[in-house]
């Protein structure tokens, strides 16, 4: 399949979410995901392309930062923003931020697939592990013996 | 970050909204390992105390980290330059020999970033728990021994890595084992180390898809012929009696030279049986480059013997020319080589040495004098006969006397399309000087009608540069990373 994304004149490929809502989207920005990009060459993908595994408010914000990527290539401004932007998604709504990971981990895009890893990674870092399991609702089930066995076992981690 | 498997998708999906339920704990295993793997290690490790499911998530990073910074309380994120005490590295040593063992993996890339050969011991113990777990899948390995004191003796397992992409090995001593079957995948090489002229020209040959390669060579002064058919960038740093590239191994596709030494020609004469050659020829074989870079004291090893008048072919596709000169006409005789031979170039930089210290400074009030004097250096005007017709920017880097304007002067005049010629001068120079030369280079006559030359200063040279002239391992610039 040639694919001459130019930007006057690009193709518009269609998506269904899991919960029926039609999307329209430009193929250079579809095929940043590989399973879109793996379903066309496939040629399974001539008329809409369904994606069982993703609800619309989550695709929705699949390609806001799909676009924002495209936006931010050399822009270290923008990188800087945009990489700083999990730290309070994590904070606020922990479960759009897992949606949203497995949604661009199902539709297998590199690039959202870094930043939303690095979101995750940016907030464990330095974090007490009593504040991170608040903040995500981990539930400490471990006996007192096990922590203790835990803590012993990596002291240099703890002190 | 490796590339992730899908699975199956539905984790979470009671209860969406719902306040208070934890949603990250089941993320994919897969992508939780690799995001651990993002985190330094000491953060990744007290993960394992906040519920049972994150008990041993940590222990599959996919990347393992090993640094100074890894086993502190706050990753340092200054560049302060501190060495640890021996005994604290002696103590994170045995940290990390727990901590190394129960790592599950599969382990995709091992960087171990720090510690002299004190612990050499200890980095046995982990490669070879590395070999004997992970050494069919990982990808990546690096490895710097910080310090030049000792220099470690990388074990021959590595080169049982039969899968990896990416090699790094900076202030080791290579032995290539006589069983060595090639890495069939490695494109990324970077090695600052001791090694024999069999053992590089051996393992360079036995990658077939090297792409990037840097080489610091230390105390190797040995010829060294490179045989890598789809090299794209070369950097090599070290002293060479002779080099060259195999014929048809040099096609088009190597496009990006840099070539640099920190031991002037001279220095080898009564120290060497063999004295060093030009290796201008060199040069010469590199048809497809687009950029070359020679800095440090590189240009005068193109000066050894008769430098000629032009190179046997014609670099058509050179587009970006840095030379590094200390005060000398034969370096610009060189630099007028090239650029004779280089008909498309567009981009010039010329450094002249700025810490060359006793060369360098006071001389401009009384032995330089730009109207008489250097006779060697008068020859220039007569010699400097190319035509430089795509040239559109220059930069002029560490300027100290005003005999550096002729140079800089037939540049000027032999560059039509010229748009901007940047001037930076030696940070030694007086104000007064300053104000001199760059009256003297105003009088120039430019061949464009639209170059501008802008003065911006003394050049500082960045503390980036300086560390790099130290050849700090961990300075060694990032390469371009590959998806492995």
């Amino acid at each position: 399949m040639a694919s001459t994304s130019n930007s006057t004149s690009s193709k518009i490929i269609t998506l269904r979410s899991s919960d029926g809502e039609v999307f329209e989207v430009e193929e250079s920005v579809a095929l940043e995901s590989n399973l879109i990009r793996r379903m066309m060459e496939d040629d399974c993908a001539n008329n809409i392309i369904p994606l069982p595994n993703v609800t619309a408010p989550i695709f929705y914000l699949v390609i806001e930062h799909c676009k924002k990527h495209a936006e931010m290539k050399d822009n270290k401004e923008k990188k800087k923003e945009l990489r700083s932007q999990g730290e309070e998604l994590l904070k606020s709504d922990p479960h759009t931020y897992s949606n949203l990971m497995e949604a661009v981990n199902y539709l297998d895009i590199k690039s959202l697939m870094d930043l939303t890893a690095q979101w995750l990674a940016d907030f464990l870092k330095g974090k007490s592990p009593r504040l991170i399991r608040e903040l995500l609702k981990i539930k400490n089930d471990f006996t007192p013996e096990e922590e203790a066995e835990i803590l012993e076992r990596n002291r240099w981690a703890f002190d | 970050m490796k590339k992730m498997k899908r699975q199956a998708f539905g984790v979470g999906a009671a209860g969406a909204g719902a306040g208070g339920v934890d949603f990250i704990s089941n993320l994919p295993e897969d992508v939780m390992s690799s995001i651990l793997g993002l985190v330094p290690l000491r953060d990744a490790v007290r993960t394992s105390i906040l519920s049972k499911e994150w008990r041993y998530k940590w222990v599959s990073i996919s990347d393992v980290v090993l640094n100074r910074d890894c086993l502190m309380k706050k990753s340092s994120s200054s560049n302060t330059f501190s060495y640890s005490s021996s005994d604290d590295e002696i103590a994170s040593a045995y940290v990390l020999d727990r901590v190394v063992q129960q790592l599950i993996g599969p382990i995709c890339k091992f960087s171990c970033v720090f510690f002299s050969a004190l612990v050499s011991h200890h980095f046995d113990l982990w490669i070879g728990f590395l070999s004997k777990n992970h050494g069919n899948v990982i990808k990546e390995f690096v490895m710097a021994n910080e310090r030049k004191i000792d220099w470690y003796n990388v074990p021959h397992s590595i080169f049982d890595y039969r899968e990896l992409c990416h090699l790094e090995l900076l202030n080791c001593t290579l032995k290539v084992p006589r069983t060595f079957k090639g890495f069939r995948n490695l494109s990324v090489l970077n090695l600052a180390a001791k090694f024999s002229k069999d053992d590089i020209e051996c393992l360079i040959s036995e990658c077939p898809l090297l792409e990037w390669m840097k080489l610091i060579a230390f105390d190797y002064y040995q010829s060294l012929n490179i045989h890598a058919p789809n090299l794209r960038y070369l950097e090599l740093d070290g002293e060479f009696v002779h080099l060259s590239i195999e014929e048809e191994a040099c096609p088009q596709q190597l496009t990006d030279v840099c070539l640099t030494s920190d031991v002037f020609p001279r220095f080898w004469h009564g120290r060497v049986n063999v004295p060093p050659t030009s290796l201008m020829p060199f040069i010469g074989c590199l048809h497809g480059i687009k950029r070359l870079t020679l800095t440090e004291f590189y240009t005068q090893y193109l000066c050894i013997g008769i430098v000629p008048k032009n190179l046997p072919v014609t670099l058509g596709h050179l587009q970006y020319l840095e030379v590094e000169l200390e005060f000398n006409s034969k370096e610009i005789l060189a630099s007028l080589c090239i650029l004779r031979s280089s008909p498309n170039l567009k981009q010039l930089k010329i450094k002249y040495c700025v810490d060359s210290k006793e060369r360098r400074i006071g001389i401009l009030p009384v032995v330089d004098d730009i109207s008489g004097g250097h006779a060697e250096l008068c020859g220039v005007e007569t010699q400097f006969d190319c035509f430089l017709s795509h040239l559109h920017a220059v930069e002029i880097i560490g300027i100290a006397m005003l005999s550096d304007l002729k140079f800089i002067r037939c540049i000027l005049s032999n560059s039509p399309v010229l748009e901007t010629m940047n001037v930076y001068t030696n940070r030694n120079v007086g104000a007064e000087n300053v104000l001199t030369i760059l009256e003297e280079l105003l009088r120039s006559q430019p061949a464009s009608t639209q170059a501008e030359i802008i003065y911006l200063g003394h050049y500082e040279e960045s503390e980036w540069d300086y560390k790099i002239k130290f050849k700090d391992p961990r300075k060694t610039p990032t390469m371009i990373r590959r998806r492995l």
